[in-house]
């Protein structure tokens, strides 16, 4: 008995002893803000998460009196998990923290700077019985033990000594099997992974999260009319797609967020239409009239992976190339308010511009479309992480779209408005978004390219007073050569040349009306009338002096000399610059003459081809003309 | 070249040499070796084939390219009898990738196209 009397006390006196390494009562107050110091606690369990494509580790931690499963390590703090140092039950003392307040008005205690007072295997064991403090940071009213708490709560790899009782132990994330059904944690559901869904059976229950949504559209056709919204749904498994219609539509396109995990159930699945969705999953889901929609919040949703961005660096962004799709976060340095506009098709948008910068002291204009303009709020300088926008080249870089969180949870973001707050709002920015300017890259990609019977038909020209622009890709097939050159007047004005059609006078002298002046010389010059075709059609263009002497290959000068003096070359000067093939941009502008109203066509640009890009561009749309074959079928069978 | 070609040439890369056995074929590729009996070649699949030919017969490669489209018999799916050819005129940035991608789509997917 003696003996049993010596342990016991000894166990007290450790007890005791352990609990003053740790900093009691510190939790609550460095959660409201208190500035404290260095303080000790202890790990009581850790989590990899993957966040943002970052490796980032969710600890528990405990003062003794309360625990706060909302902590998060720094990145510079990941080798203390890799070279195993924060083992649970290790003692730390932590030397430099922040607590950050995110959406949803949870409080974030991020540690930046710890060091081991303890190794947990030396300490061996929980010290105290600490309280989970709430999510908002405020500590529980004391009577709330946490004796029957749920362990699994705030999915941390717990202890195993305690749980024997309690609901199944979550396991963590990496060892578990993916393509078996575990019986889930909270929800009473039984869990399927997405990767398992095919059209073969129906009962199941997916928990994902939804890491895209789509605006409501809408139709109204012969065939009827109809609206739909279509979000990407993602879980450790992998990743599928799905849509809402008509009353299912209604029902869940307010309820459904991006970011936030559901409990989904009873939708029908076919075969993906990859047109629309380049998620990676031959399959597909609609909800189905009794579907199941579910919410989950975040504490029982931790195994499923959040939203993996890859972002890049606005200053990088000029590098991306035209049509990349790239993850971006920064700092809403200044937005406008939205506007409609109508396109040429008719439709009527909803357009918002708000610029972004970076540390990397980059800023860039970002366009938000529809409802995500309508809802984006700017007033704070909120970190804004965007998923998926779209690279342009209007104006030097802009980005377009994309799935658009503010002031998110993690790392990344903290860093920004730490580095906004610390002085970079008062930086100077390089503006990668430039009014006016055309970035470089080839001529025109054959997207914007039109054919001459889809100018003729679409009436360009006809439309405006001043004049439309496209852009062709055609083929010269015949010069009016006989016309082609013009005697102009060869005097400098005000430092231009007047090059005003000049009269004959036929002795060897030319007037000048313009100049109001006889000369005795003048300068040829070209004004060239060509035809220019493609496959669909042709048509015929204006093209002046400078365009005109690089269709031809020599100056104006040298073909007027060549048509006075050598006329088998000078013809021959027009066959050879013939059937030659060219990028045109032009202008087209109505002309009224005596009642007449005609589309006059001048040649504005001329770039040569570059075939190997054509070519590519061919082969694609090639391809395309035979059906889109599934990434995962080997493309050499049907190719 | 003698005979007169009534249908669209036939291009290939290795991969479709077996389908086309004692027929003539046009076969753009990049030449690695020239022998008395044989020229090597990497055709524009990445894939290598041997053209064989007469000591008489020659090769011609610019000076700054090696590639070429050659003309021949088939005999196997790995060789084929040299009839003629000819140095691609530009041709030391011949995009082969987008090459073979054509000639894939030509006679597999649209050879109704081709015929």
């Amino acid at each position: 008995t003696t003996k049993l009397i010596l342990l016991d006390s000894l166990l007290q006196e450790t007890t005791v002893k352990n609990t003053m390494s740790l900093t009691e009562g510190v939790l609550a107050r460095v959660m409201k803000g208190e500035d404290v110091g260095e303080f000790n606690v202890q790990v009581l369990g850790t989590k990899v998460i993957q966040s943002a494509g970052q490796e980032r580790h969710r600890l528990l931690i405990s003062d003794g009196q309360h625990s706060n499963s909302l902590s998060m390590l720094a990145t510079q703090l990941n080798h203390m998990m890799h070279n195993k140092s924060l083992e649970n039950f290790t003692i730390v003392k932590v030397k430099k923290h922040v607590c950050n307040q995110v959406a949803g008005g949870k409080k974030v205690l991020i540690l930046m700077e710890m060091e081991v007072v303890k190794p947990g295997s030396e300490v061996g064991r929980k010290i105290g019985s600490p309280v989970q403090i709430l999510s908002d940071g405020s500590a529980p009213p004391p009577s709330a033990g946490n004796q029957n708490k749920d362990p699994n709560v705030g999915a941390m790899k717990r202890p195993s000594d305690t749980s024997n009782s309690a609901p199944p132990t979550k396991v963590p994330a990496t060892t578990r099997s993916v393509l078996s059904s575990v019986p889930a944690s909270t929800g009473g559901h039984v869990i399927s992974p997405i990767a398992s869904i095919s059209p073969y059976q129906n009962k199941w229950t997916i928990k994902a999260r939804v890491t895209s949504k789509s605006d409501i559209r809408t139709w109204n056709k012969a065939s009827g009319s109809g609206k739909l919204f279509s979000m990407d749904l993602m879980d450790e498994s992998g990743e599928i797609r799905a849509t809402a219609f008509k009353e299912q539509c209604d029902q869940y396109y307010d309820m459904i967020q991006v970011g936030k995990v559901y409990y989904i159930s009873r939708c029908s699945v076919k075969a993906a239409n990859k047109a629309y969705s380049k998620l990676n999953n031959d399959y597909e889901l609609t909800f189905k009239d009794n579907v199941l929609v579910e919410p989950v919040t975040e504490d029982d949703a931790s195994e499923v992976p959040t939203l993996s961005y890859n972002f890049a660096n606005i200053s990088d962004l000029s590098a991306a190339g035209k049509d990349a799709m790239v993850d971006v976060i920064g700092v809403c340095k200044s937005s406008q308010e939205p506007v409609n506009i109508t396109t040429r098709a008719g439709k009527e948008l909803t357009k918002r511009e708000i610029v972004l910068c970076d540390q990397t002291n980059a800023e860039v204009t970002l366009t938000l479309w529809g409802s995500t303009a309508e809802r984006f709020q700017g007033d704070d300088n909120p970190v804004v992480a965007v998923k998926g926008a779209r690279v342009s080249e209007y104006n030097g870089v802009t980005l377009s779209g994309g799935d658009v969180l503010l002031n998110p949870d993690f790392d990344h973001g903290h860093k920004l408005k730490a580095w906004w707050e610390d002085g970079g709002k008062n930086a100077d920015f390089n503006s990668l978004t430039v009014q006016g300017q055309r970035s470089g890259g080839s001529g025109a990609d054959t997207a914007s390219l039109k054919t001459v019977a889809e100018v003729k038909l679409e009436n360009i020209g006809y439309n405006s007073d001043r004049g439309e622009y496209y852009t062709c890709l055609g083929t010269i097939s015949y010069f009016a050569k006989d016309k082609a050159l013009y005697k102009a007047c060869p005097n400098q004005v005000e430092g231009r040349e007047c090059n005003k059609k000049v009269q004959d006078n036929g002795d060897g002298s030319y007037r000048c009306e313009k100049c109001s002046m006889n000369l005795n010389n003048f300068k040829w010059r070209l004004m060239l009338s060509l035809n220019v075709g493609d496959y669909t059609d042709g048509i015929w263009a204006t093209c002046f002096q400078e365009h005109a002497e690089k269709l031809l290959g020599m100056s104006s000068e040298e073909v007027g000399n060549l048509q006075e003096r050598d006329e088998e070359r000078f013809n021959a000067v027009f066959g050879e610059a013939s059937f030659k093939s060219y990028v045109f941009r032009m202008r087209a502008k109505a002309d009224t003459y005596n009642d007449e109203t005609r589309v006059k066509h001048t040649i504005v640009g001329i770039d040569n081809l570059d075939y190997m890009a054509l070519n590519r561009q061919y082969i694609k749309e090639i391809e395309a003309m035979g059906g889109v074959v599934p990434d995962k079928v080997n493309r050499d069978l049907y190719v | 070249m003698s005979e007169q070609k009534s249908s669209p040439s036939l291009r290939v890369n290795a991969a479709l040499l077996g389908r086309y056995i004692g027929q003539s074929v046009h076969i753009v590729c990049e030449v690695q070796e020239i022998n008395a009996a044989e020229v090597r070649v990497i055709c524009c699949d990445g894939q290598p084939i041997t053209i064989k030919k007469s000591p008489n017969q020659n090769i011609e490669t610019s000076d700054v390219s090696r590639n070429v489209e050659i003309i021949a018999k088939v005999i196997d799916e790995r060789t084929a009898e040299l009839e003629s050819a000819i140095p691609i005129p530009g041709g030391e940035n011949f995009d082969f990738a987008t090459y073979n991608e054509m000639v894939k789509l030509a006679n597999n997917r649209f050879s109704d196209l081709f015929s």
